[in-house]
């Protein structure tokens, strides 16, 4: 009941509703037009007014957001004020003054030293930005300098610092075809005289020390007298310079200043004159030990001590202050910043040095890394940019090993092919020598007696080594595996050489191919020069009699030699080891019976000291760009201050030849004089000369350097790292 | 009798000791194959360098014999080098052309402090791993650190080295497993080096940063470096923190190689010691008396168990300055392995006695502490 009662009253309602709406208005009369309320209408207009229904114009905007204004500024990466943040470049940039100006206002003296340090350094900085860091470079050595005075050092570690911070009248260079060059550093040109000895020198005017001094004549004849005064007590390499003049006075005594041989003739000239013409004069003032130091400062650091009677007791000739390159002392493009030895050593810019143009490095690291797998992990790594890789880890930066010239670089290195002036050789001992009863090899101070088992004259007697007689000599030439060893042994990394004059100097093209392997020519060669089998080779000795078997007895297993020929080579060379091998074994099936224990370092030097060896595998590398660097040393004969090997090598042709190749002052007649030095030297040879060093170098793809300098240092001058930027190298080398 | 009459006596019987290895170190380079003067002078040892008076020749060689004083009979080179060493000479190195006190005096802070870090690591791993391992005998632990703790004793720790170098210093895309943590390229850690080698420091090296008197020791000496020369380098190195991270950062891979190679023998001696104390009546009554197991083995066992430990500390102190020989090698420090190494090639025989001499009196002096101390915590060891 209820609910209907519910429904009924809902639907009443409903239709009530529905009634009312119908009844509400007649549809005849219009409704009025609601009044519009004017205002502004747009949304976005600062008097935007939501209610109004029409718009009256009175719309008001703000001022627009103005456009954000480019960052102004220099551009430029290479500029001193460059603005990394600025967008478009106001032509502000500043790339300080021109070196030139700075240096003339500095010589005029318009620029204090300090102000034209600062403005050098702002002008000709590396400012070039990257992720690798490409002002600066860090490279591996595996041994370091043993001291950064030019003038008592003979390495190679102690050469290539002393490089970057000295300078040398004349420097060896690169040509950029392999061959090794000498260009003007110091010295602008130079006269001889009509004899040959007396040398002129003009020196640049432009040059100033590290400290601002300026670099006179005066600078290059102390230096060069220091050479010969303080004697390079450590090293030696005083000789270079010793061979050619002296700083004596009238009376025999040393001159700092010159002597009787060195004349100052002005600010930017002197002369030298020397013992006897040298060609090769040039070439040895361009070594490292004929540097320019600081002349004043060395005096003013110099220690002598004196005893009580004003005699000197010993004088150090600013050795001291030398030893580690210090400020002012030079004049090249490097100063050292620090040196913690055998640990690291840091190269900076010298903001004074002469050569124009800016720094591409900033700083040179070169950190001493003994290991060559840490090495090895330190470069593949990135944390250097290059270092001494070893030969079997090449692989893994370089392809086509085993055709060494053309070698290919893999993604991210530049391997390249280097051709040293590094020979390897085998000398003969004309003079070979045993040690006396109760003596060993490890005794330098040992009586060793001369072997002498041969009849060199022909008058009955023994009267020489059988080591003197030219076709045995000539024979062991013919015994050695040349092509072999340069292939296999060496693993491609030997060139061949002919002569004493390696590839890449002057007059190598005076030498051709001589020897070869021939075991069978070699044989016949003794056959003919009477080494016939006749002596028990159970019975050779170093130097005892042997015993001869009589004519009957002889089955053809005889040795030829009355003695055992000792073939040396030192432990750890491996490729000694195995040339030393390959001949003894080839001698042997020829009748010479040898012996040659690959001997420990320090014994191989004591055996070869005290001449007790006949045949010794060896190595020389060169000290000046000169043929008669190669050929004195080799085959000239003590007589001409040759045989640097003490073998008793005495070859009178090759001895007049080498004379007139070292003293002649015409290139054609030195020439000739090598052509026959060649000539008289292949019918009496006094080493086998196995081939200079080729190897490959690696660094990686952003180091760009200049040609490679076979003899001498590279010049980080010259040296460039390309930058980083987004992962990409920007330019190229 | 008492303690400092122990120490002193002690001190006094160095002297007789330090004679006895100047003889024995001036006889054995002496005995040693070779020839200091043809070394030096190599395959130009035939230059003629110099003439006597009379005209003759000197080649290079006889020149260096001469300037070594080589041509006096070892009875004089002896005694010159007696009286010298009293008088504080130790000689000048003929590779690095400086008194072998200075190189000595460079070198041996490197390799302590190298040594003395390895310890530090070496001793706690060695010591609780060998707890560890003594307490879980025979479990699946005691197999494993065990089986460690002979292979980090057999590994050459050159190659150890070289591993730690190949997987914590080198990039992701070089085989590393970790990526730079602080100032290097590569991997987590240096691959070599005391220092990074972008290190700015000017004329004088380390020893212009590092104070003059400074211990040597670059974690402790990079605290004092002033200032005024924090400011002259780049910002990554700019102050005590940065400095000591980068020493710290540059040690890690040595210490750890030496250490961990160390902490191999600790381990076994550690392990062994324990199960031998751990076995004893008075360990039964602990437990008995219902302590914890972990207070019966820390506080009773391993107080007694450490014993032997401490003895052989002077022979891990010897250890470690003789694994630094390979180790400086390796990480390119030079310290006096990396010294004694080159000299022996470059036959440089007064550094090679110096390193011996003071590499000697380091191990006397560390096993005199080790009495010191030994006495001090077993008190049934009288000082004799």
């Amino acid at each position: 009941m209820k609910s209907k009662l519910k429904a009924t009253l809902l639907c009443t309602l409903m239709i009530a509703s529905v009634l009312a709406g119908c009844l509400g208005g007649d549809d005849d009369e219009p409704e009025p037009e609601p009044e519009d309320v004017l205002g502004c209408t747009y949304a976005d207009a600062e008097n935007y007014n939501p209610d109004a229904t029409k718009d009256d114009g009175s719309c008001t905007y703000a001022d627009p957001e103005p456009e954000p204004e480019a960052v102004m500024g220099c551009m430029d990466p290479s500029a001193n004020n460059h603005n990394a943040a600025a967008e478009e470049d106001d032509g502000s940039c500043d790339y300080g003054m021109a070196q030139a100006d700075i240096m003339a206002a500095y010589a005029s003296g318009d620029m204090s030293f300090s102000e034209a340090l600062y403005e050098l350094e702002k002008s000709r900085k590396c400012r070039e930005q990257g992720t690798n860091n490409p002002c600066e470079i860090v490279e591996m050595s595996i041994g370091d300098a043993s001291t950064i005075d030019p003038h008592d050092a003979y390495d190679s570690a102690s050469g290539d610092v002393i490089e970057q911070v000295y300078d040398t009248l004349y420097r060896y260079a690169g040509d950029g075809s392999g061959n090794a060059i000498i260009e003007p550093r110091l010295a602008t040109g130079y006269t001889v005289s009509a004899d040959g000895l007396t040398y002129t020198f003009d020196l640049r005017d432009d040059v100033y020390f590290s400290n601002g001094d300026k670099m006179e004549a005066s600078d290059v004849v102390y230096s060069w007298c220091r050479v010969l005064g303080y004697g390079s007590p450590d090293s030696h390499v005083g000789w270079i310079l010793e061979q050619s003049f002296d700083c004596n006075d009238a009376d025999g005594n040393h001159d700092d200043n010159g002597g009787l041989s060195l004349t100052v003739n002005s600010a930017t000239s002197f002369s030298v004159t020397l013992f006897a013409p040298s060609s090769a004069f040039i070439s040895t003032i361009a070594y490292t030990v004929g540097a320019v130091i600081n002349a004043d400062l060395c005096e003013a650091n110099r220690v002598v001590d004196t005893d009580a009677d004003g005699n000197v007791v010993s004088d150090d000739y600013c050795h001291e202050w030398m030893d580690e390159a210090p400020f002012g002392a030079g004049t090249n493009a490097y100063l050292v910043q620090s040196w913690v030895r055998e640990d690291r050593l840091v190269l900076v810019p010298n903001w004074m040095y002469w050569e124009a143009g800016d720094y591409n490095i900033n700083r040179h690291t070169v950190s001493i890394v003994t290991e060559a797998s840490t090495r090895l992990l330190a470069f593949t790594d990135g944390e250097v940019d290059f270092g001494s890789i070893n030969i079997e880890d090449l692989v893994n930066f370089c392809d086509n090993l085993e055709d060494k010239p053309n070698v290919q670089s893999k993604d991210g290195y530049i391997c390249t092919y280097r051709e040293t002036f590094t020979t390897t050789l085998s000398a003969f001992n004309l003079h070979p020598k045993v040690l006396d009863a109760g003596e060993d090899n490890t005794n330098t101070g040992a009586n060793s007696s001369l072997v002498i088992n041969h009849d060199c004259d022909g008058d009955g007697t023994n009267d020489c080594n059988v080591m003197e007689t030219a076709a045995l000599r000539e024979a062991i030439s013919y015994a050695f595996d040349y092509e072999t060893h340069r292939r296999e042994t060496y693993d491609n990394s030997l060139a061949p050489q002919y002569g004493p004059i390696p590839t890449g100097f002057l007059f190598a093209e005076t030498q051709y191919e001589v020897f070869s392997y021939d075991i069978a020519g070699a044989e016949q060669i003794l056959e003919d020069a009477g080494f016939i089998r006749q002596y028990d080779c159970a019975s050779l000795t170093h130097g005892e009699a042997p015993t001869v078997v009589a004519e009957a007895d002889r089955d053809g297993t005889e040795c030829r030699l009355p003695n055992i020929l000792r073939v040396m080579a030192n432990e750890g060379n491996d490729y000694r080891i195995a040339m030393a091998g390959q001949l003894e074994e080839a001698l042997g099936t020829i009748g010479v019976a040898t012996s040659g224990d690959a001997k420990p370092w320090p014994e191989y030097l004591t055996m070869y000291y005290t001449r007790t060896w006949d045949i010794r595998f060896s190595g020389w590398a060169p000290d000046y760009l000169d043929p008669d660097n190669y050929w004195s040393p080799f085959a000239g004969g003590h007589s001409i201050g040759g045989d640097a090997y003490g073998t008793g090598y005495e070859n009178a042709d090759v001895n007049a030849a080498l004379l007139i190749g070292r003293t002649s002052q015409d290139n054609a007649e030195r020439e000739q004089a090598y052509i026959d030095a060649f000539a008289a030297w292949q019918t009496d040879p006094n080493m086998i000369i196995i081939g200079q060093y080729n190897g490959v170098g690696v660094k990686h793809d952003d180091i760009c350097s200049p040609d490679w300098v076979a003899i001498g240092s590279a010049h980080w001058f010259d040296y460039d790292k390309l930058p980083e930027v987004d992962g990409a190298l920007v330019g190229s080398c | 009798m008492k303690l400092h009459e122990f120490v002193v006596r002690r001190l006094l019987l160095l002297i007789p000791v330090m004679i006895g290895v100047a003889i024995f170190t001036f006889a054995i380079a002496h005995i040693i194959p070779g020839d200091p003067a043809a070394i030096q002078c190599g395959d130009k040892c035939g230059v003629i360098v110099d003439f006597t008076e009379d005209g003759e020749p000197i080649s290079a060689y006889e020149a260096n014999r001469i300037r070594l004083k080589m041509d006096d009979s070892v009875t004089v080179q002896f005694w010159r080098y007696i009286t010298d060493l009293a008088e504080g000479d130790w000689g000048e190195s003929l590779l690095y052309h400086r008194p072998v006190v200075d190189v000595v005096k460079d070198a041996a802070p490197i390799t302590l402090e190298m040594s003395f870090l390895a310890l530090f690591i070496a001793y706690p791993l060695g010591i609780i791993l060998g707890i560890i391992s003594a307490v879980r005998q025979d479990r699946m632990f005691d197999h494993v650190s065990r089986f460690f703790a002979i292979a980090f004793v057999s590994l050459p720790i050159f190659w150890f080295a070289m591993m730690l170098q190949l997987f914590l210093a080198t990039g992701t895309e070089h085989g590393g497993i970790c990526d730079p943590i602080f100032g290097t390229e590569g991997g987590c850690f240096p691959i070599y080096g005391r220092h990074d080698p972008s290190y700015t420091y000017p004329v004088d090296g380390y020893a212009w940063y590092y104070p003059a008197g400074g211990t040597g020791f670059h974690l402790v000496d990079s605290w004092f470096v002033t200032d005024e020369k924090l400011a002259t380098l780049p910002s990554e190195w700019g102050s005590n923190w940065l400095l000591f991270k980068d020493t710290l950062f540059h040690l890690a891979l040595p210490c750890a190689a030496l250490g961990i190679a160390s902490a191999g023998s600790l381990l076994r001696y550690m392990r062994a010691s324990l199960l031998e104390v751990l076995h004893e009546d008075y360990v039964r009554t602990a437990r008995a008396k219902g302590l914890s197991e972990f207070r019966v083995v820390i506080v009773h066992a391993c107080r007694n168990a450490l014993i032997p430990i401490v003895t052989i500390l002077g022979f891990s102190i010897g250890g470690a300055i003789g694994g630094a020989v390979l180790t400086e090698t390796v990480f390119a420090f030079n310290g006096m392995g990396r010294v004694a190494v080159t000299s022996i090639q470059y036959l440089d025989f007064v550094v090679i006695m110096g390193v011996t001499l003071i590499t000697s009196v380091i191990f006397l002096l560390s096993n005199l502490i080790v009495d010191i101390t030994y006495a001090i915590i077993d008190p049934r060891v009288r000082l004799e």
